[in-house]
């Protein structure tokens, strides 16, 4: 789930001492600051814990929240060419607190935090995938995140609050506290540029947005998301440009420590329904694989008109119903599934647009683009669209794998 | 070759041992001598190159100028418009104080940004070594990280504080982790380097806002290259540029050429003797055994056989004494390493070598000369021994005759070589053909000495008659009958103790030239500066002397005036042949008063207009050896690359400036303060007051505890405060020790002629035995026969040293007209010091006479009939 993306930048660490020497950007290896003590509640440098559920208060909450160590903003969507071809994106800022006690510097490169960001973009007819990763300093310019006018960047992949908005076709949900946004991504030979106008109010997930992760008091986040921004612009692909429009999904979330001992992965559903509705699914996943029934599946089912509550647990339940295996790192993923939700008496089986999602740049995970038809007939109206996250599948090199399968 | 040719040639060099040795002894001297300063060179050299690639890494390119940097916001800017890779660098010189009390060490520190810079250095090892965390080293204040070697050498461990000087200041700096790399030569390289990041490197080295350089990495095709370059510069601010980062490693190269060229030059003049050496033993091994041959001959040896077991036998020698000749020279590098590095640390850049290093080339080198001179050396010999009819005995006189016969042919030759040096030294071309020219006319001028040496001989004859009577008059002839052998043995210590007489002769003038030039530039007082790293062009602005303490010195009681200057490196944009070039050079921004610009001496222009036109800000003064090298004369156009653009200066004048050889521009300033926004003084120079009595003279040694106070109460700041005689004593110490390696050169060639000259005369002595045995039966007594050898030989060196003066009058001619000032640009005034001319000749005849000792000793031990006997 999105919830738990930065711990990506963790097992980052864990990534780069497989590969010492690999000769691209990106934080360096380190011994030291593994998975336990990044996720496993370390009091260390004087971090806040989410503990307790607070009041939001826009804009100022869209802005970075530097007493939490990790906090990301994360946009998904599926968009629409005119005729109809599909193109699946993700953009996602992650934010690494270091040190909230660092001591004042004189140099305005002095950072106190480290931005990381992934871009992807899925070309569902050509069934193709692109993914890419930044590295940067939350200091001198070259990344970072203001609250008001709100803009998050890292260089020239950028969020930010469009200056302008009378021009503007789609109108801004009355009760959205978010400005509509522009977002900026160029890499290699793609250029996305879109409009993104929020129609439905933010959703708090969990207590009041604090979204819990575990059994003990501390092992959460605070967790808000915009469902449904309505997206409009153009890609750039290969010379190409495409006139896009679609819908778009907005995640902000902030934590110190959330992971629980003994988890190693999630799954993380998010659907928009031809309807307006929407839902937010994740589970949490344990070393042998099975899913932590106490700490470990939890969603939000929003309806049209915004209102949303929580699942109850054990109310909704994934199964996967086919695997597949990256010829590049030999992971395999589940690839095909079935949602069904009990108490609103609902089975959905949806698929990626496009298999190979996978991203193996300094964390290896798959996150992708996908759909699924309602009831049985399939007609494209019926056709619902989401993102789907899955991580802790195996790492980058099978080998270690194999050896450890050899008793 | 033939078995039992071969037994002979053993049999020859066991019956003797000591011309064995000698020839050994000479090829082994001339090549230990090119092979250590070649590795000395080299070593020197490589470090560097180690070193710069540890601070470049995989760059192509960078964003730079001069040693004021780039502002810092560039770097997002260009990231921003997609420039990447790329990665900021602030990189600058510490001093690391040693607890042992031993010199302070030269650190560089390297900032860099973990998150872009791996692309461009291998950190691999760096940042997965235990104890490396990335917060720790983006946010702890001093955090640095260094090599477990490199640590040692410091006593420095994980978690240890220590203390940098930069400039006036101290700042605390903090061991993070330590790791270890197992390439050796990657060690090495990173002996010196404390990896830190760009925010501690700016905090450190008080570079806050900017930016040492941005690495790029602009890969493919020419055409692709030049377009994305063209593109970044169109992103640039006018003041900086887009350069190759190889020219790092090529301006060390470059900047260091002349002198290793010169060194090189002077090796090779060692071998020169040593050539000389090589051919005087191997032509007496083959002389000694004419009769040998001879009879070999007679009894059906051919002459091709013959040939071959003589050049064997100096193959032989050649080989042997070229592989002791590299073992010694690898020894003697170790020594001269030292030297070469000190020099180098001077006056170019900072580097520190831990290691002599022999590559291959420099062994090919050495074996090309030693075996080759070997060879060549027996070559002439060997031709003579076969080209003798099969009978017993080539007549001796038969081959003088051959031998005068050959003069006029000899001289010819010379004085085409002379001619043909001389058009080569006269030719602008670049400095190697004025180095061949140079050793053409030196070769062609000892191609004059046989003739020189018959005139002498018949000059000095009379003289000789009349110190010695019948004895000297026997010892004249002698050297002129054996011209064969004496022409060679004169002309190798004639070469050497010239070559000694032209070194010094430079040296003097060179030290005498820059000894009132410092004294003409040191008028003032008291010198105020900072102690602190040495700063090279590739390290941060330099730190310096503040305007609140330069007043609050001004008040100091008896200081009459202040004069500044600010020392940094800038890019010169100049045209040099039709093309833009541009040229790291040295600015130094003057504020002075009249007595501060009376000590800078104008070569060529007006000073009074000069100094007006640098006034206005028009101008600048451009220093002799960057006027020289890049064609600029008074009127030249030039621009300086400031933070806020070109900026275009006339030359108004050039000037004299022997501090620095790279060359120099002057600029008034507060044009400097202007245009590069930086208020600081890398120096102040102070004028006493001076008027009054005798009495209330102002006390220097007060004033400088005075400004000592001053700096104290500023921040606890170190200066440097001396006096002008301090000062100048000090560049004199430096132009010294940049001279040490050549003195060590100059004697070696002196040892390698004196070997020369005792082998020749010990074989030439011992070949007019039976001479000497017709003479003792005739009533010599062995006393005289040690007067007639100890005058002959003393006559040999006397020539010598008498011809040596002319010639090496025109080596130092050379040297200071040709090579030194095509190398560097300085013009010297020829010195001549009589006593020091008179020091060579007695060089000569001493190492003549000491030659002459032992084969007199022989020959008057050795009974007359045996003598006879002709063994």
């Amino acid at each position: 789930m999105a919830a738990l993306r930065p711990l990506s930048l963790v097992v980052i660490v864990l990534a780069l001492l497989g590969c010492g020497r690999a000769r691209r950007e990106g934080p360096p290896a380190t011994h030291t600051l593994g998975v336990a003590e990044a996720l496993g509640g370390s009091e260390r440098n004087g971090f806040e814990r989410a503990v307790e559920p607070r009041p939001f208060d826009f804009p100022r909450d869209h802005g970075p929240h530097a007493r939490f160590r990790t906090e990301w903003w994360y946009f998904t969507g599926n968009l629409l060419d005119l005729d109809g071809r599909h193109f699946g994106f993700q953009a996602t800022f992650f934010r690494n607190g270091l040190d909230a006690l660092a001591a004042e510097r004189s140099s305005s490169w002095a950072a106190r935090e480290i931005f990381m960001a992934h871009f992807a973009l899925t070309d569902s007819s050509a069934k193709s995938f692109r993914s890419f990763e930044r590295f940067g300093r939350g200091a001198a310019g070259i990344a970072g995140a203001v609250a008001d006018p709100l803009r998050i960047w890292l260089e020239d992949w950028e969020v930010s609050q469009l200056p302008v908005v009378s021009e503007l076709v789609v109108q801004t949900h009355p009760n959205a506290r978010l400005p509509p946004l522009r977002l900026r991504l160029t890499e290699e030979d793609i250029a996305l540029d879109l409009t993104l106008v929020p129609v439905k109010p933010e959703v708090l997930h969990g207590e009041r947005g604090l979204s819990r992760k575990g059994s003990q008091p501390g092992n959460a986040s605070y967790y808000y998301s915009f469902t449904r921004l309505q997206s409009e612009g153009t890609l750039n692909v290969g010379g190409r440009t495409f006139a896009v429009d679609g819908l778009s999904w907005m995640d902000h979330e902030w934590s110190t420590s959330v992971l629980e001992e003994g988890l190693v992965g999630w799954n993380w559903v998010s659907l928009q329904f031809p309807d307006r509705s929407e839902l937010m699914y994740f589970e949490l996943r344990n070393a042998d694989g099975e899913i932590d029934e106490v700490s470990g599946t939890t969603g939000t089912w929003i309806e049209p008109d915004g209102s949303h509550e929580p699942l109850a647990p054990g109310d909704a339940t994934l199964t996967p119903l086919s695997t597949w295996t990256s010829k590049e790192t030999a992971i395999s993923y589940p690839s095909r599934w079935r949602l069904t939700i009990n108490s609103r008496d609902l089975v959905l089986e949806f698929e990626p647009t496009v298999a190979q999602q996978e991203h193996a740049g300094a964390i290896t995970y798959w996150e992708g683009a996908v759909s699924g038809a309602l009831g049985t007939s399939g007609e494209e109206a019926k056709t619902f669209r989401g993102y789907v996250e899955l991580t802790g599948y195996g790492d980058r090199a099978p080998t270690p794998r194999v050896a450890r399968a050899i008793p | 070759m033939n078995r039992s040719l071969t037994r002979l040639s053993l049999r020859h060099f066991q019956r003797h041992p000591w011309q064995a040795a000698l020839a050994l002894l000479g090829v082994s001297l001339g090549v230990a001598v090119v092979v250590s300063i070649e590795a000395a060179n080299g070593s020197a050299l490589a470090a560097f190159e180690l070193s710069t690639e540890a601070l470049v890494g995989r760059a192509t390119h960078q964003i730079a100028s001069g040693s004021s940097g780039v502002p810092d916001q560039l770097f997002a800017e260009l990231r921003s418009a997609g420039v990447r890779p790329s990665a900021p660098v602030v990189e600058g010189r510490v001093l690391f104080e040693q607890a042992s009390g031993a010199p302070p060490r030269v650190l560089n520190l390297l900032g860099v940004d973990p998150l872009t810079d791996r692309v461009f250095r291998d950190y691999a090892a760096a940042t997965s070594s235990p104890g490396f965390e990335l917060a720790d080293f983006l946010t702890r204040p001093g955090a640095v990280v260094l090599e477990e070697q490199a640590a040692g050498l410091l006593s420095l461990a994980p978690g240890d504080r220590f203390e940098v000087r930069v400039g006036a200041n101290r700042e605390e700096l903090e061991v993070l982790a330590t790791f270890r790399v197992d390439d050796p030569s990657t060690r090495s390289s990173l002996t010196n380097l404390l990896v830190t990041d760009i925010a501690t490197a700016q905090e450190t080295l008080d570079f806050l806002g900017r930016l040492s350089r941005i690495d790029l990495m602009i890969g493919g095709q020419d055409a692709g290259v030049n377009a994305e370059i063209d593109h970044i510069r169109k992103l640039l601010p006018p003041s900086t540029s887009v350069r190759p980062s190889s020219t790092r490693a090529d301006e060390a190269a470059e900047m260091t050429r002349s002198f290793r060229l010169n060194l090189r030059a002077l090796s090779l003049l060692a071998i020169l003797c040593g050539a000389f050496l090589i051919y005087n033993t191997m032509t007496f091994a083959v002389i000694q055994r004419r009769h040998e041959l001879g009879t070999l001959r007679a009894l059906g040896v051919t002459r091709a056989q013959i040939l071959l077991t003589v050049l064997g036998e100096a193959s032989l020698i050649g080989v042997v004494g070229t592989i002791l000749g590299v073992v010694a020279g690898r020894v003697l590098a170790a020594r001269l390493l030292a030297q070469v590095t000190q020099t180098i640390n001077d006056h170019y850049f900072v580097v520190s070598v831990r290691d002599v290093e022999l590559p291959a080339s420099t062994l090919a080198v050495g074996f090309l000369l030693g075996v080759g001179a070997s060879i060549l050396g027996a070559l002439s010999p060997a031709l003579e021994a076969v080209a003798a009819a099969p009978r017993a005995s080539l007549q001796r006189s038969e081959i003088e005759d051959r031998v005068r016969q050959a003069l006029p042919r000899i001289t010819l030759t010379g004085a085409f070589l002379a001619m043909a040096g001389t058009g080569l030294l006269l030719w602008p071309g670049p400095l190697s053909v004025a180095f061949t020219g140079f050793f053409l006319l030196l070769l062609g001028l000892a191609c004059f000495i046989p003739v020189a040496t018959l005139a002498l001989v018949r000059l000095l004859t009379p003289a000789a008659a009349a110190l010695a009577g019948g004895l000297g008059r026997i010892a004249a002839r002698g050297v002129a009958a054996s011209m064969s052998r004496t022409a060679i043995a004169i002309a190798a210590l004639t070469v050497a103790v010239s070559v000694s007489i032209g070194v010094d002769l430079m040296i003097r003038s060179f030290r005498s030239t820059v000894d009132s030039w410092l004294t003409a530039s040191l008028p003032a007082d008291l010198y105020v500066s900072l102690e602190g790293a040495p700063v090279d062009r590739f390290s941060v602005r330099p730190p310096g002397l503040g305007k609140d303490f330069l007043a609050r010195i001004a008040r100091v009681d008896g200081i009459d005036r202040v004069n500044t200057v600010r020392g940094v490196e800038v890019n010169l944009v100049t045209e040099q042949r039709g093309r833009r070039i541009d040229i790291p050079t040295r600015l130094l921004a003057y504020d002075l008063d009249r007595r501060g610009r009376e000590a800078i001496v104008i070569k060529e222009g007006d000073p009074v207009k000069a100094w007006e036109a640098v006034d206005a800000g028009q101008a600048v003064l451009a220093s002799e050896p960057l006027a020289y090298r890049y064609d600029l004369v008074v009127g030249s156009q030039i621009e300086l690359e400031t933070p806020t653009g070109l900026l275009p200066l006339r030359v108004a004048a050039i000037h004299y400036d022997y501090a620095s050889e790279r060359g120099a521009v002057l600029v008034d300033a507060s044009l400097y303060e202007r245009n590069w926004g930086d208020p600081l003084a890398t120096a102040a120079s102070i004028y006493l007051v001076s008027e009054g009595r005798e009495t209330e003279r102002v006390d220097v040694d007060v004033v400088a505890e005075a400004i000592r106070a001053e700096a104290a109460r500023a921040n606890g700041m170190d200066v440097l405060v001396r006096s002008n005689r301090v000062l100048r004593a000090l560049s004199l110490e430096v132009f010294d020790r940049t001279f040490v390696v050549t003195r060590v050169l100059r004697f070696l060639a002196i040892l390698v002629a004196a070997v020369g000259i005792l082998s020749a005369l010990t074989a030439l002595q011992l070949e007019r035995i039976r001479e000497i045995g017709v003479l003792r039966a005739n009533g010599l007594t062995p006393g005289q026969v040690w007067a007639l050898v100890v005058s002959e030989t003393g006559l040999m060196g006397l020539i010598a040293g008498i011809l040596a003066l002319p010639l090496g009058w025109v080596i130092a001619v050379v040297m200071i007209q040709v090579i030194n000032r095509r190398s560097f640009g300085w013009t010297m005034a020829m010195e001549v010091d009589p006593l020091a001319l008179l020091g060579a000749m007695g060089l000569a005849l001493g190492a003549a006479i000491t030659a002459g000792l032992y084969p007199a000793y022989r020959m008057a031990k050795i009974p007359p009939a045996e003598a006879l006997r002709g063994r």
